[in-house]
């Protein structure tokens, strides 16, 4: 009988978290969306505190590249395709073999000449400083 | 010349009636020498045409009895011809005439027995119309021109002539023939009568000197003999005589067509010019030689035969009387014909019989056929051979023809000859004798190997030990082996090598013995100089690093002249058991058989371009020891063609470390990608049982790159030691189509492997390789490239249709990091996965640079017993979940994922579990670190429930979270976001599915 009253006592918290969420996420998409322009983007970028650069070409190529890891922006293998969609920055990464396409998908939450924001839709940002 | 003799002879005759009649008018009529003198002079002038004095004529009887004597002094008889050297034919101190006294009285009749003349000169001309100085008695008044005005007189019955001290000059225009005698002494006994002559001659003379010249005035035959001293009985007239000659020359000259025969050696000789003891008769113009004993300088000659003047005929036959010591004679030999001799050192004993047939002319003489027999010669000729070459015996038979075309040839029936260690007899034939020598010849010998080596040019690199039995039939020139060109004589025999060593450039070879038959030129190896068929029990060749050793080789070979030119050579070699050793790597043979040519460049380094071979090569049972393996390469058969373009491997049946595979195809550019001028391109078929790829990647790693480059770009790249990237061979280009059977590779059993694997200039290629592994078909695409140690790059393609999920996590353990949960599941799934990153030396992956996605799907699959998902369970109140079996199940399952550096994204799938639907999401971090959401679709309260999982994967945090894909899978409710969401999962998909076969 404790146990059939413990399981009760859980639903009901259960349930209760249960609209608190419902209630967090009908609340959750209230974050001002921005326009970028695509020469905004264009041109180097680097990764905050890290030797991670981004390369945005005008012709809507890029490369990325990590030369902690002794790669060179020649060498790199990452190359990309990139738009830019109001605030929807997305690369798509080609493999080598020419038969692999890696989308990532970001959400450019500011921007200006010198820095630029993203986050992903987990949440996890990224900051990168323009070279 | 005859008729000259004969004129003269006539006149001199006519001189003596002439003094016969003189000594008569004395007897009777005046006996006083005043008188006498008168009337002899006054009598000159009836008979005589020319000018006579005669200073004193007087009778004696002491110096000629028993016979009266007549003796005139001081007779001089000028006739002055133009062209004559001297007016004065004759000046004669003294001549007395002998008569027979007692004929004289008792019978009336003149006879002289006695003619003796002191102190004469005689000048005799005949100029080139042949009229003669000496014609001096006045014809005949009456008109007869019989011939009894020429003849002697009946009367004269000469039993004595003597002259002392007479100079002569006889020229003879008209014949070119002209004699000079210097204080002649000459002393006849016998009878003269009716031109018979039974005398005995003694002459001797200070100097003779004789001039023929020819129809030009050029001088044809010169001589001068000084002191010769003749002792001459014949017997007969002047067309036919009996004789006996001895005949001295104490020194002289002879001088014919311009070539001095007696040389300045024979002249300074001490000894005796020539001394001669012959037999002979005079008949018809011809001399006829019997028992004649001839010896010049020291030299003795028995001498049998004919001879004939103008021109000179002989048909002699020659014989030393005893063996003749070569090196002074021929020091007698004219310069004319002894140019083959300069330089050269002969000597020996020689015995010889010859005969000289022929005429003597300007351009001919006599053929000579000489048999000579030789004993303890010695040669020494250094331009031909350096070495002395002493013991010579010989019987060799010969031909000379000294004339001007004439050709001389010999026939060798024994000759040998030992230098050194060498002992060498030939036999056959020279032709060319005293030209250009052209031999015909059996030589049979040993020699010492080392014995050649001065024949051989310093600028050919060649050492030689070892000694040869030598048996060979051999047709050569002698300028060609001065010139060493081998290439042109004619050579068959056999030669048996014993303790060989020779080094020819790098290249050395020890045998036992070998027996090399030789044949030049090659018949077999057409183009080559010579065909050597080489048979042993061992052989051992061996260059810096390299060596080899035949058991029981057969080889034969075709060889340039290697004298001349850089040894080229086509050969076929058979061998048994045979061991070799190439740098390192040792290799051994139970049957070799190798059919080919090689074209040797010394300039070069690497051994292909040195020499340059095409072989065509069958091995068998053979084995290589390399230290770039553990183990050894076992080659059951190994044939294959090789020229400098192309490589084919008609089979190759290897065995290496644990692995075995059948090899053929072809490789091409070999010598031109040894230069760097080309790629190496190939293109094999491998099939095998069995291959461990990890150990034939091990092995051909770095192959084509320079040992020392890679070490500076392993410094430069700060590759640790322990670790052995493999470097993709640079500079090729080979295509290797793979049937493999079973195969292990990066640790895992892979079967039936089908594909092709390409190396091209530094990468590697897969292309669509097909296997099985735990059951599940496969198909791989691979790159690979290793542009630095620390630096390489990977890239698959990888497709794993129907495996089982905890088989795929064995094989594949990243598979696990890519996707966590994926262990949760049991079943069968499908597998996409394509990868690339750069590596560092120890083939661990450079985060920065992974890219990848896969896709999982699969049905019926089973939810594993997992803490965390019974967590997530009990947090959703999930009641019914399970079926009967307790098992939880799930209907279908597929996920995207990609993967960017660290981060690995799962994009939204749907789980159908009973009655319930789930849907997650979320990314994860390769340290374990996840945001993963899961959100219950379906079940049977209709509740929307999420959940969030956060943190170490270890020990996640989870919790409710907010609701996101409630429309995902609705169509006509799904917005923007989840419309790009499918986008991007079909894009996923679709990119990897797009090679599955």
């Amino acid at each position: 009988m404790q146990v059939v009253q413990g399981m009760r006592a859980k639903g009901i918290a259960f349930f209760v978290i249960l609209f608190f969420l419902l209630l967090a996420t009908s609340c959750n998409d209230e974050r001002v969306h921005i326009t970028v322009e695509p020469y905004q983007i264009e041109g180097l970028w680097q990764k905050i505190g890290t030797q991670e650069f981004w390369r945005y070409r005008v012709d809507g190529t890029g490369v990325t590249w990590d030369e902690s890891e002794d790669v060179s922006e020649e060498e790199s293998n990452l190359t990309y395709e990139w738009t830019i969609n109001g605030d929807e920055l997305t690369h798509v990464f080609h493999g080598s073999l020419g038969n692999q396409a890696v989308p990532k998908v970001y959400t450019v939450t500011s921007i200006s000449s010198s820095q630029m924001e993203w986050e992903d839709i987990y949440g996890q940002t990224y900051v990168l400083l323009k070279k | 010349m005859k008729k000259g003799w004969k004129i003269a002879l006539i006149s001199l005759g006519s001189l003596l009636g002439l003094v016969v009649i003189t000594v008569v008018v004395v007897l009777w009529l005046v006996f006083t020498p005043s008188q006498l003198t008168k009337i002899v002079n006054s009598l000159s002038g009836k008979f005589l045409t020319c000018e006579t004095y005669f200073e004193r004529v007087d009778l004696t009887l002491l110096s000629t009895f028993p016979d009266a004597g007549l003796k005139v002094e001081n007779v001089y008889l000028v006739n002055p011809v133009e062209g004559a050297p001297s007016d004065t034919l004759a000046r004669i101190g003294s001549v007395t005439v002998g008569l027979d006294l007692k004929a004289f009285l008792k019978e009336n009749r003149v006879e002289v027995h006695q003619v003796i003349v002191d102190d004469a000169l005689a000048n005799v001309y005949i100029a080139p119309d042949g009229k003669g100085n000496f014609d001096i008695v006045k014809p005949s008044d009456k008109n007869d021109t019989s011939e009894s005005d020429t003849k002697l007189p009946e009367q004269i019955d000469l039993k004595k002539i003597k002259i002392k001290h007479l100079n002569a000059h006889f020229k003879d225009e008209k014949d070119g023939l002209e004699v000079k005698l210097s204080d002649f002494d000459l002393a006849l006994k016998g009878t003269m009568k009716d031109e018979m002559v039974d005398a005995l001659l003694n002459v001797d003379s200070r100097e003779i000197a004789f001039v023929m010249t020819d129809s030009t005035g050029k001088q044809s035959m010169t001589a001068m003999l000084k002191n010769p001293s003749i002792r001459l009985k014949g017997k007969g007239n002047m067309d036919d005589m009996e004789g006996k000659l001895n005949l001295t020359v104490e020194s002289g000259r002879f001088n014919s067509g311009g070539t001095e025969m007696i040389n300045e050696q024979l002249q300074a000789s001490k000894r005796d010019l020539l001394v001669a003891c012959i037999e002979f008769g005079y008949r018809n113009s011809k001399i006829e030689i019997r028992n004649g004993d001839l010896k010049v300088d020291d030299y003795a000659l028995t001498v049998d035969g004919k001879m004939k003047m103008k021109p000179m005929e002989v048909d002699v036959k020659l014989q030393t009387d005893d063996a003749w010591q070569v090196a002074p004679l021929l020091a007698f030999v004219p310069d004319k014909f002894m140019s083959w001799k300069k330089g050269m050192d002969v000597d020996g004993k020689v015995k010889l019989e010859a005969t000289a047939v022929g005429t003597l002319t300007d351009s001919t003489m006599p053929l000579i056929d000489a048999h000579v027999l030789m004993a303890d010669g010695r040669f020494y000729y250094p331009k031909a051979l350096p070495y002395k070459v002493n013991k010579i015996n010989g019987d060799v038979t010969a031909r000379l023809d000294l004339g001007r075309n004439g050709r001389s040839r010999a026939s060798i029936k024994k000759l040998s000859a030992a230098t050194r260690d060498t002992r060498l007899s030939v036999s056959g034939e020279v032709d060319d004798l005293l030209g250009d020598m052209l031999v015909d010849a059996r030589i049979k010998g040993t020699l010492p190997l080392a014995d050649l080596k001065p024949m051989i040019p310093d600028t050919m690199p060649v050492a030689m030990e070892g000694n040869a039995d030598v048996e060979l039939q051999a047709k050569l020139k002698v300028s060609q082996l001065k010139q060493r060109a081998f290439d042109k004589i004619v050579a068959d025999g056999m030669l048996k090598l014993n303790q060989l060593d020779v080094i020819y450039d790098s290249i050395h070879a020890a045998a036992p013995s070998l027996d090399i038959a030789l044949r030049i030129p090659a018949v077999e190896h057409k183009g080559q100089m010579a065909d050597a068929h080489i048979t042993g029990s061992h052989l051992a060749v061996d260059m810096p690093g390299k060596n080899a050793t035949l058991e029981n080789p057969n080889i034969k070979v075709g060889v340039n002249n290697m004298l001349q030119q850089q040894l080229a050579a086509d050969f076929d070699v058979k061998a048994g058991e045979t061991e070799a050793n190439l740098d390192s790597t040792m290799a051994s043979f139970g049957a070799l058989a190798i059919k080919g040519s090689m074209r040797m460049d010394s300039t070069q380094q690497n051994v292909l371009k040195k020499f340059n071979p095409t072989v065509d090569i069958d091995m068998h049972s053979a084995v290589f020891y390399t230290p770039m393996l553990p183990d050894a390469v076992r080659m059951s058969q190994f044939a294959f063609e090789y020229n400098p373009k192309n490589c084919e491997i008609k089979t190759a049946e290897v065995k290496i470390g644990h692995s075995d595979f059948q090899l053929y195809g072809t490789v091409d550019n070999l010598e031109d990608w040894l230069d760097h001028r080309a790629m190496l391109t190939g293109d094999l078929n491998f099939t095998s049982s069995y291959t461990d790829v990890d150990q034939l990647m091990a092995m051909f790693s770095g192959m084509g790159s320079d040992a020392d480059s890679l070490e500076q770009m392993r410094k430069e790249d700060k590759v640790p030691d322990e670790a052995n990237p493999f470097i993709v061979p640079k500079d090729v280009d080979i295509t290797l189509h793979t049937h493999i059977r079973r195969s292990i590779a990066f640790g895992n059993d892979l079967n039936d492997v089908a594909g092709a694997l390409t190396v091209k200039d530094g990468v590697a290629i897969l292309d669509q390789i097909g296997f099985v592994c735990k059951a599940a078909t496969m198909q791989l695409t691979a790159y690979y490239k290793s542009p630095r140690p620390n630096n390489l790059f990977a890239a698959i393609d990888f497709h794993l249709l129907d495996i089982q999920i905890d088989e795929l996590l064995a094989m594949i353990p990243c598979v696990d990091t890519l996707v966590p949960m994926l262990k949760a599941f049991n079943g069968n799934a499908n597998f996409h996965l394509a990868g690339e990153s750069f590596l560092d030396a120890r083939y661990q992956p450079k985060m920065s640079t992974l890219l990848g996605s896969a896709a999982i799907s699969g049905k019926d699959l089973v939810v594993m017993d997992n803490s965390s998902i019974a967590q997530v369970a009990k947090l959703m109140q999930f009641k019914s979940w399970k079926d009967k079996d307790d098992k939880i199940k799930i209907d279908s399952l597929s996920v995207e994922m990609t993967c960017l550096r660290k981060e690995i994204e799962v994009f939204p799938f749907v789980l159908n579990v009973g009655k319930y639907q789930l849907c997650a999401s979320g990314k994860h971090t390769l340290d374990n670190v996840c945001n993963y959401h899961i959100e219950l679709l379906k079940n049977p309260l209709l509740a929307k429930v999420g959940v969030d999982i956060k943190g170490p994967l270890s020990k996640p945090k989870i919790s409710l979270g907010e609701v996101r894909y409630a429309d995902l899978y609705k169509p006509s409710k799904q917005g923007v976001v989840e419309k790009r969401t499918l986008e991007l999962k079909n894009m996923i998909r679709k990119a990897l599915e797009a090679n599955v076969r």
